[in-house]
């Protein structure tokens, strides 16, 4: 390996959960330096979401993207990260300037490294430049010391994986035993030819024996890093992780991790069963309430669907015994894995690897293809953390096009092949082809937004219509907002998740709010006043765990047994009771839950400023497509036809309900489009925005952001007089 | 004259069925499919603090007397990952 530079620190101490330094790396000029931090930095930027959105909002402009040497990458954990006696303390953050978006995005991820990261002594690395030759950085906090060496090349087959690679290069480093206290990122070959690439988390597990892999899957955070030229971080320290954080009281710390663990333990085995079915479990609840994102959205549940329930996976793939977890101490243990499945498609053919996954995100994207297979949901898995693709936006994408040739807007001629619903070796050529930058893939790696505009112009070319026009017709169906491919779950029946996805300030991902079951299923939001206020409540506590390095699952999804007897038992209070003993035991604070709640919303301006700035932030970018909104086609609508025909009943009460079909399609567009307007109109009143979605200068002046950018920016928007 | 109750996930597994039909007496209310159900399938645990019950994919109460045809349903607390 040929070190570029070398350098040697002495790691700061943690105390209270923090550092208070960031590790600062700039690739034109591969200077490292160590950035102190006041403590107001923690105090009002939390960690986490915090730090990417202050650093991005510092050092970024309106005009920088994914690809300018300006843009920062940060990877930071939290306050809370790193201690094993609490369940999901292992996340971490990665924030920039999206290839997506081009605006904020942010992913969170899991495993070991923010918390090794920590124990080197930093709350976060920051990286700005690119590098003109690929590098990789490796962080010792044993040795002290810090470089920069040459990306070093195990063979192009290798080379091309973010598994492979990362796993060439734990071994190199650590001769050939593997060990927990080593962790990485590192991309793959699709995050150079896809703006939908991801960062890999990788750690070692010593029950299965192998390296496994988390990801940032959300937004491009992975392009970035390869535009900088960047393969991995390596970090590693061998100190303890128990009680590392120096809490104010271990006491505190030690009472509300056996008190969340206890909860988890007796009530998930008798609700989701998360730890011993992962996230799938959720297909069957998907199929049940026409949620499954079939088709590109176009309807929520299939006969086929039974073919991917969890307990498929359970029985052909997970290996039951080996409790997982990509963090120690979590006793949740979704991470689930397979080991020694074969792959029977695609360059890697014939092989045996170990799967993380799936998770239920990864399996709706394939049902959005319409394919309902297990053995390639599995193969699709592993192919995109190998690649380092997003299996979210991969899976939508495909099924964009799909669509665009079902509907006659994208011919074979222009695809290479037929786009057809359901066919794995479709998805397959797809798939590698996108990684890989070649055909009809480059297309698809553009993503939903841009790849709609690539269809818009050659149809137009081919038939004489307007690109306006085409464009108009595509935006039914194009499942993306602010730039962002949507998450795998079918909003229209669900007005609350419509703006949980459209008012979401990264683009369309559930991890804002993902409100349907409580608005569609429990019905406990039935008015817009409610609907708002959830609206509200839900991103800033979702947000908060952004923040400080936790996992929201062992809070969101499964349910204290005393829930049931509060006002809301969708929020869960008694376990979120049991987040602020947590930290306020860690940092010595004395927080309420609304304190918390308060720290969240400054994050939640700051990122609306940041998106303002780069053109994302006002009610336009906040629309969804129609096909979030209800049936977008009228053979959507004959899906659910007695479904529909009553609901239009209901709304028009007493009306009587037109007898043709397709003006009774035209009225429910109709009265859907104008019920997300009324949202907007009272979400935002109730966010302390303008009716355009711009803050007023009351609403960011209670979190002291209103400084003199700030300021320009609202006068750019006209509000600082109101 | 019936009603149905329909298995999920866990459930699902447990009992081995997705459906079962129950004779339906007058007065036959929510609460009493949940004993019988929970009789005949040990296993299950339905405490209200565990699962939510539907009646026709609507949250009922307990005492909620029950029609023919109605269809039951047992849905963890989902709060969407």
């Amino acid at each position: 390996m040929k070190a570029i530079k070398n350098i040697s620190y002495q790691p700061a101490s943690i105390m209270g959960g923090y550092t208070d330094r960031i590790l600062r790396l700039d690739l034109s000029s591969h200077a490292v330096s160590v950035q102190s931090l006041a403590p107001e930095f923690k105090e009002k930027y939390v960690g986490g979401r915090g730090y990417a959105l202050k650093l991005v909002w510092d050092e970024t402009t309106k005009d920088t993207r994914y690809d300018s040497p300006e843009n920062i990458l940060v990877m930071a954990g939290g306050p809370l990260c790193c201690e094993p006696r609490f369940p999901g303390t292992g996340k971490f953050i990665i924030g920039t300037i999206s290839p997506l978006t081009d605006t904020f995005i942010d992913s969170n991820i899991g495993g070991h490294f923010s918390s090794l990261l920590k124990l080197c002594g930093f709350d976060a690395l920051a990286i700005t430049g690119i590098s003109e030759k690929e590098v990789i950085l490796i962080v010792n906090g044993d040795e002290g010391t810090i470089e920069i060496a040459e990306a070093p090349s195990y063979g192009e087959a290798v080379d091309d994986g973010a598994l492979s690679y990362g796993t060439a290069l734990m071994q190199e480093l650590n001769g050939d035993g593997l060990d927990e206290n080593v962790a990485l990122v590192t991309t793959g070959i699709g995050a150079a030819n896809a703006r939908f690439g991801i960062v890999n988390s990788l750690f070692y597990d010593k029950r299965r024996q192998r390296i496994r892999s988390k990801q940032a899957g959300r937004g491009g955070t992975g392009t970035v890093m390869r535009r900088k030229g960047l393969r991995a971080v390596i970090v590693r320290s061998n100190l303890d992780r128990i009680g590392a954080n120096k809490p104010a009281d271990d006491r505190g710390v030690k009472e509300a991790g056996s008190s969340l663990k206890k909860v988890v333990s007796q009530m998930d085995r008798q609700q989701l069963r998360l730890s011993s079915w992962g996230t799938p479990v959720l297909i069957e609840y998907m199929d049940k309430y026409h949620l499954l994102p079939v088709n590109n959205y176009q309807y929520g549940r299939h006969p086929d669907a039974r073919a991917i329930f969890a307990d498929v996976f359970l029985n052909r793939y997970f290996e039951k015994k080996v409790p997982d977890g990509c963090y120690f101490g979590c006793n949740l243990a979704c991470a689930k894995g397979a080991e020694n499945v074969t792959l029977r498609h695609g360059p890697r053919a014939g092989q045996q690897v170990g799967v993380d996954g799936p998770e239920y995100e990864t399996a709706g994207a394939v049902s959005c293809m319409g394919i309902f297979d297990p053995h390639f949901i599995m193969e699709y898995n592993w192919y995109c953390d190998e690649y380092g693709l997003d299996t979210i936006s991969m899976g939508v994408t495909a099924s964009f096009l799909m669509e665009c040739a079902q509907r006659g807007y994208l011919s074979e001629e222009e695809a290479g092949y037929e786009l057809k619903w359901g066919d794995v070796e479709v998805a397959h050529r797809l798939l590698h082809e996108t990684a890989l930058g070649h055909g009809f893939g480059k297309v698809c790696g553009l993503g939903v937004h841009r790849a709609k505009a690539w269809v818009a112009e050659h149809y137009a070319a081919r038939t004489g219509e307007p690109v306006d026009r085409v464009l108009a017709e595509l935006n039914k169906f194009a499942m993306e907002t602010k730039g962002l491919e949507f998450s795998m779950y079918i909003s229209k029946e669900s007005l609350a998740q419509q703006g949980g996805y459209g008012f979401a300030l990264k683009g369309p991902q559930h991890d804002e709010a993902w409100l349907i079951f409580i608005d569609q299923v429990h019905k406990e939001l039935p008015t817009f006043e409610a609907k708002a206020q959830a609206l509200k409540w839900f991103p800033l506590i979702r947000t908060w765990f952004n923040a400080v390095g936790l996992c929201k699952l062992p809070w969101i999804d499964v349910r204290h047994p005393e829930a049931a007897k509060t006002d809301n038992p969708a929020q869960n209070q008694p376990t979120l009771a049991y987040y602020v003993q947590y930290l306020n035991s860690t940092v010595g604070s004395n927080k309420t839950l609304q304190d918390v709640l308060d720290d969240s919303e400054r994050l939640y301006i700051l990122q609306k400023l940041i998106n303002l700035r780069n053109g994302k932030g006002t009610r336009q970018s906040d629309r969804i497509p129609l096909r979030a909104m209800g049936p977008a086609f009228l053979n959507e609508y004959e899906a659910r036809e007695d479904y529909y025909d009553e609901w239009l009943k209901e709304q028009l009460n007493g009306v009587e309900v037109p007898a043709d079909r397709e003006a009774r399609h035209s009225l429910l567009v109709k009265l859907r489009r104008e019920a997300f307007e009324r949202l907007c109109d009272v979400v935002y009143q109730e966010k302390g925005f303008t009716s355009e979605a711009v803050p007023l200068p009351r609403t960011i002046e209670k979190f002291g952001l209103l400084d003199e950018r700030a300021r320009n920016l609202l006068t750019s928007f006209g509000v600082m007089d109101k | 004259m019936t009603v149905s109750v329909q298995f999920h996930g866990h459930h699902r597994t447990t009992t081995r069925t997705s459906e079962i039909h129950i004779p339906l007496s007058k007065n036959t209310r929510v609460k009493d499919v949940i004993t019988y159900v929970s009789d005949r399938y040990p296993d299950l645990q339905l405490a209200d603090s565990k699962v939510l019950v539907l009646v026709n994919n609507s949250i009922t109460p307990m005492d909620h007397a029950l029609n023919p045809n109605d269809k039951i349903t047992f849905l963890p607390p989902v709060g969407g990952g």
